[in-house]
């Protein structure tokens, strides 16, 4: 029957329809429909829906309790977004050329700079003074550094957890009881105690995922990627420690004392190696979920197992140094397609209102969490229950308290915050800023950095796997100031001479 | 009297046989690896115990992967996406295939040349996301579906088919009055079950694989496919401390067994409908022709 036919084709247009109807749909449509035009002098009735973008992670920012909450404390509707996990960078860029719609998007340093670099952002500095009034009070004016670029701030900073050091050396403790060695400490005890490990045991005495092990590194005075001396900045590369320090890793490579799949080793291959008990010591952090995955399976997996985190080493002039990390990791932009440039800076600023900003990190006292002999404690569950993915809905920090506040949300992670708190107590004596911490990205920075480090990377692995001698530094180094390195430095010592200390 | 034929035969034979066992071992082995690494215990997976049998069985990782809201959601979104798009596909496919089988078609070589050189030369990805954005598509299942709709490969394959069918047929129910729409519906489909489902069967398996137009057209969670989502979390995953933009990311990415649940937890399902749709290949083929 033609009937029947027509039937299908109907049922097909029908279900077709429902279908694009139900979906996302084109929701400039809905927001252009809303509010009246943001410019006019009286404030809009009702608060515009914004749109916004940020980096990749793991839940839907849409039906997160977090989202709820930031909606209860600000007023606004927000439609969140994310970038894909992979080349984020390309895809942000093909958003902006297409003239996509977002009110305010959360994007990396280098995302950031490129935007500037493609006049795709509004500076804000008129809107801050007008209606950001707790942006200025919480942030800090050197942090505001990061997103100023010829005198106008392009981007509000999100300044992370604190000053922390990251990176610190597991140490298997039941080991060295075993064989009655001590935590080394100097570089030189390091060596006898890899040694001894290799000959009384079959246990990789050290098994690390990155070339440029801290812990080590510490002892020939290289911590952070830029050094201050007579006002000039100067690379790692250029430091007298660093053809000492590879020199020194070669050398425990050649004997065996360094895992000897270090050329090779990712983060999971490392794991492992410690985590089934075949290793004595490894690269570690509190970061990555390291703790939780890592130490309940060595525990399992040896008897009487004890560890300790191993401080920086000292070097010949007993001195140890480490990074602390500090800086920018995100900054909140305005696009200029944005209809509501006043709300979302209201919208940002509502958030870093103080008290606001610390209900929305950690609740209430009392409730999500619990402030004991100056610190402050989750209470689980219920500091879960709506915070859990807080950090990502947030814009920037209260830049004085965040850090203390933080430390209830590490706190969530007992076998994390516990190596946490370990590698922390060397800030006082070893820790080292990067000068350039707070450097806003330059051209030379944004062409170049990456690069370099892969660049640095390769060759760390060739010398110390015995691939090069060390003898070719010298020519590695010019050939680091070639690759733009030259440039990069240039352009360092031109931020750092204009610089708010 | 054993010639050398046989002794060659058996070689020859036996080779195969060596040969296509170690092809299936390839793609076997690490199957069973990741099958075995999601239901193990997470100690044994981080502590590299996991080769081919699963170490302290577990079912918790699996319920946890698959009964959470946006596997769920996602597996929905794959759902819709692959019913429709392959209804649809199918349908445009045999419309435009039926037309193009007839030799009297005016013009059939010119539509036949275009439809084939789209199939050879592309435009490139910047005009086709120009394209997808300009007509409002961005965001919506749509841009999953129209971008992509007829694959000139099946529309060959169901042209092909139409012109190997005996005209007889269609002419005789032509003499009865019949339409070329009653033709085509009533005569010529239900003679062509097997390369209907053949085509089908492409059809859906591409959409239900499909993560790159996603990857390019969805931004709201929501309407990310399967695909992309297990490919989201497995990128996710790969990240080092240095390229996130907060350390919290780190703090909450999937386990590893979590991964293998979430990957095996997406290929159940086509392992399960293929060896369904694939007797339709070997039944049998017209049944009741032209007699005389």
């Amino acid at each position: 029957m033609k009937r029947k036919s027509l039937l299908l084709l109907a049922c097909i247009l029908m279900l077709a329809s429902v279908l694009a109807a139900c979906s996302g749909g084109n929701k400039d449509a809905a927001n252009s429909g809303k509010a009246p035009d943001a410019k006019a002098t009286a404030t809009p009735a009702v608060k515009p829906e914004l749109k916004f973008l940020a980096a990749n992670a793991g839940f839907d920012p849409n039906k997160d309790p977090a989202a709820a909450l930031i909606e209860e404390v600000t007023g606004y509707k927000v439609n969140y977004n994310m970038l894909p996990a992979d080349k984020a960078d390309e895809k942000l860029n093909l958003e902006m050329a297409s003239g996509a719609y977002y009110d305010l998007m959360g994007v990396t340093k280098p995302q950031f700079a490129g935007l500037v670099n493609q006049n795709a952002i509004l500076p804000l500095n008129d809107l801050i003074d007008k209606f950001g009034p707790n942006i200025k009070k919480a942030i800090e004016t050197k942090v505001f550094n990061v997103t100023t670029i010829g005198g106008k701030i392009y981007g509000v900073p999100y300044m992370g957890n604190g000053e922390l050091i990251t990176w610190g050396t597991i140490v298997r403790q039941d080991v060295l009881d075993q064989l009655g060695l001590k935590m080394p400490t100097t570089l030189d005890e390091l060596y006898t105690t890899l040694k001894t490990i290799k000959e009384k045991t079959d246990l990789i005495p050290f098994v690390s995922d990155n070339a440029f092990i801290e812990s080590i590194a510490s002892g020939f005075g290289l911590s952070t990627q830029w050094y201050e001396s007579n006002g000039q900045l100067s690379s790692i590369i250029k430091q007298p420690g660093m053809p000492q320090y590879l020199e020194f890793m070669a050398k425990l490579y050649k004997e065996g004392l360094i895992d000897k799949d270090l050329p090779v080793s990712k983060l999971e291959t490392a794991k492992e190696k410690f985590a089934s008990g075949k290793a004595a010591m490894m690269r570690f952090g509190w970061g990555s979920s390291l703790p939780e995955t890592v130490l309940p399976a060595v525990e399992k997996n040896v008897p009487n197992f004890k560890y300790k985190m191993m401080s920086p080493l000292k070097g010949a002039n007993g001195k140890s140094e480490i990074l602390v990390d500090r800086g920018v990791g995100r900054v909140a932009v305005i696009p200029k397609v944005s209809k509501y440039p006043e709300d979302v800076i209201k919208f940002i600023d509502k958030k870093l209102e103080l008290d606001t900003f610390k209900y929305i990190g950690i609740g209430k006292e009392g409730v999500e969490y619990k402030f004991e002999n100056g610190q402050y404690y989750p209470i689980l569950p219920k500091f879960n229950e709506q915070r859990t993915n807080i950090w990502w809905y947030l814009d920037a920090v209260d830049t004085k308290n965040w850090p203390d506040y933080w430390l209830a949300r590490n706190r969530k992670n007992p076998l994390s915050n516990a190596v946490f708190t370990e590698i922390q107590k060397d800030k006082a004596t070893a820790g080292k800023f990067d000068p350039t911490s707070y450097f806003p990205p330059g051209p030379a920075g944004i062409k170049y950095v990456q690069s370099l480090d892969a660049m640095n990377k390769e060759y760390y692995i060739k010398v110390i796997a015995g691939a090069e001698n060390i003898s070719s530094f010298d020519k590695y180094v010019s050939s680091w100031d070639n690759a733009g390195g030259k440039e990069l430095t240039a352009e360092m010592n031109e931020l750092y001479r204009n610089a708010t200390k | 009297m054993k010639s050398g034929i046989d002794y060659k035969q058996y070689l020859f034979n036996g080779l195969n046989y060596a040969l296509f066992i170690v092809f299936g071992l390839a793609t076997l082995v690490p199957f069973l690896h990741i099958l075995a690494e999601s239901l193990s215990s997470q100690v044994a997976v981080v502590s590299g115990k996991v080769s081919l049998l699963p170490v302290g069985l577990q079912w918790d990782t699996f319920k946890l992967a698959v009964i959470n809201n946006r596997f769920l959601n996602s597996f929905k979104i794959s759902l819709v996406l692959t019913g429709l798009g392959t209804l649809i596909s199918v349908l445009l496919t045999v419309l435009a295939a039926y037309p193009l089988s007839k030799p009297h078609l005016k013009g059939r070589k010119l539509f036949l040349l275009l439809y084939i050189f789209v199939m050879v030369f592309h435009g490139g990805m910047i005009p086709d996301y120009l394209l997808v954005k300009e007509l409002g598509l961005m965001n919506t299942i749509w841009s999953l579906i129209l971008p992509g709709i007829i694959w000139t490969f099946n529309l060959l394959i169901v042209k092909n088919y139409f012109e190997e069918l005996p005209e007889g047929i269609e002419e005789a129910a032509k003499i009865d009055g019949a339409s070329y729409n009653r033709m085509l519906f009533q005569i010529v489909l239900p003679l062509s079950t097997p390369v209907i489902a053949t085509v089908a069967l492409f059809y859906a398996v591409g959409y239900w694989e499909s993560y790159f137009n996603a990857m390019l057209y969805i931004s709201s969670p929501g309407l990310k496919p399967l695909q992309l989502y297990l490919y989201e979390m497995i990128t996710q995953a790969q990240k080092t401390l240095e390229e996130m933009t907060n350390v919290e990311e780190s703090m909450n990415i999937s386990t590893d067994s979590m991964r293998s649940a979430s990957v095996i937890a997406v290929t159940i399902p086509m392992l399960i409908v293929y060896p369904y749709l694939q007797k339709y290949f070997v039944k049998g083929i017209i049944v009741g022709s032209v007699k005389g």
